[in-house]
């Protein structure tokens, strides 16, 4: 018996998978829908809690989150898992134009799951919480949460999504660009009221 | 729709242009189909689909010419995928039926049956915790008609009984310490080895001499 021919062996592998598809890819819509779709969906209408809905969302903000991803800026456990990777051979051109993409497409309709708690979460939104210091959202993010520039649209967003956000800036583990004001008025929320504020921006 | 690039392999083993002597080369169009329903729903995504392929070829180191060998493959498949933000969870799994018309290896004695069937079946799952620390376990097995010229008995490689029939398990323990790197050991157990489990080559090597445990490191840049 021959044992000697397929001894266990040791072996590495190395692949180079470089330059990726956005360093030579210059149509943004190529490359949301080739790229980007596998979690956003095709056109950033994301089925998955996990990953955003970027349907309709200002193109400013965009832009400043896919440039904190690519300098890791914003290092939260999600955008170390998958942004940072996905981001690290964009340049600033292909930024503007996927921004653009995004921005251009039809937000997804709310929907509302629990009505109690959209009541709820709409008096905070518009009249904040004066008692624990939390600015109302609306004062930033538009009457009907539609966002504006850098001040990004919550309207239809993933309520899942949203509280995650909130959570990590009140943890200061979300950070960048407007991170430090969030983190101000996330402090004074509590996990019962984020919930709440969320479930009425998704029913938007 | 594939093709074969227009060249070949001559008689001596060499690359060349393709022509009379080129052989191991697709002879026609070699269309490829494929149907699929996919479902997301918060965080998980299925997707259940069909797809085929028919392939003419000829013989290696014969001629473009009839008679060739014909390959029908139907096959199913079958994902199903969780991400969450701790666990990553998923299964695929894929069964490929495929009917042989070895009308150009049967001419020149290289097969005992005009036609024969080879049905490949594998099952695998995946699970990584935070993205870090993985682990795989995944089976497979393929059947088919037996043929004393197309499998023949030979040390080590051969067939003992002239079954083409294998199975085994595939298991994995991975690390991912930076998103661009992946460190896995692998181990590969033979149940079944071209037809049996001992003596498979009719000179005493048994299936389990084949498995293997591999070290592998990954590296993207």
């Amino acid at each position: 018996m021959n044992r000697n021919l397929l001894i266990p062996v040791a072996l590495l592998t190395i692949s180079c998978i470089a330059p990726s598809a956005s360093a030579q890819e210059s149509d943004a819509r190529k490359l949301a829908t080739e790229v980007c779709a596998s979690c956003h969906g095709p056109k950033g209408e994301s089925i998955s809690p996990a990953f955003p809905r970027l349907a309709g969302q200002q193109a400013e903000y965009l832009e400043g989150q896919l440039k904190a991803f690519r300098d890791r800026t914003r290092a939260d456990p999600m955008a170390q898992a998958y942004m940072w990777g996905m981001t690290s051979q964009l340049d600033d051109g292909t930024i503007k134009k996927l921004s653009a993409y995004y921005s251009a497409q039809k937000p997804v309709p709310g929907k509302t799951v629990d009505a109690k708690l959209v009541q709820q979460g709409k008096a905070i939104y518009e009249a904040g919480i004066p008692g624990a210091k939390v600015q109302a959202c609306i004062t930033c993010h538009g009457k009907n949460a539609e966002g504006k520039s850098a001040f990004p649209r919550l309207a239809g967003q993933h309520a899942e999504y949203l509280v995650k956000q909130l959570v990590l800036f009140k943890s200061s583990l979300r950070e960048g660009s407007n991170a430090p004001i969030m983190h101000i008025i996330s402090t004074g929320m509590s996990f019962e009221q984020m919930e709440a504020v969320s479930a009425y921006l998704m029913s938007r | 729709m594939y093709r074969s690039s227009p060249q070949g392999f001559n008689v001596n083993g060499l690359s060349g242009p393709l022509d009379s002597t080129a052989g191991g080369t697709l002879t026609s169009n070699a269309p490829y189909w494929r149907l699929a329903y996919e479902h997301q729903w918060n965080r998980n995504s299925l997707s259940v689909g069909m797809y085929g392929m028919e392939a003419k070829l000829s013989p290696p180191g014969q001629p473009v010419a009839p008679p060739t060998n014909r390959f029908r493959d139907t096959a199913l498949d079958g994902q199903y995928q969780y991400i969450g933000d701790e666990h990553v969870f998923s299964a695929q799994t894929t069964y490929i039926k495929e009917r042989q018309h070895l009308d150009g290896f049967f001419a020149l004695g290289e097969s005992e049956n005009a036609t024969n069937d080879l049905k490949t079946f594998r099952l695998g799952g995946s699970y990584y915790y935070r993205r870090t620390y993985g682990a795989a376990l995944g089976r497979f097995s393929t059947t088919g008609s037996s043929d004393a010229l197309l499998y023949p008995a030979s040390p080590t490689f051969g067939f003992g009984n002239n079954s083409p029939n294998s199975n085994g398990w595939v298991g994995e323990l991975s690390y991912i310490p930076w998103q661009n790197v992946k460190l896995l050991v692998q181990y590969v157990a033979y149940q079944k080895f071209n037809g049996a489990s001992s003596n498979y080559d009719g000179n005493g090597r048994n299936a389990r001499d084949n498995n293997t445990l591999y070290l592998l490191g990954w590296l993207s840049f």
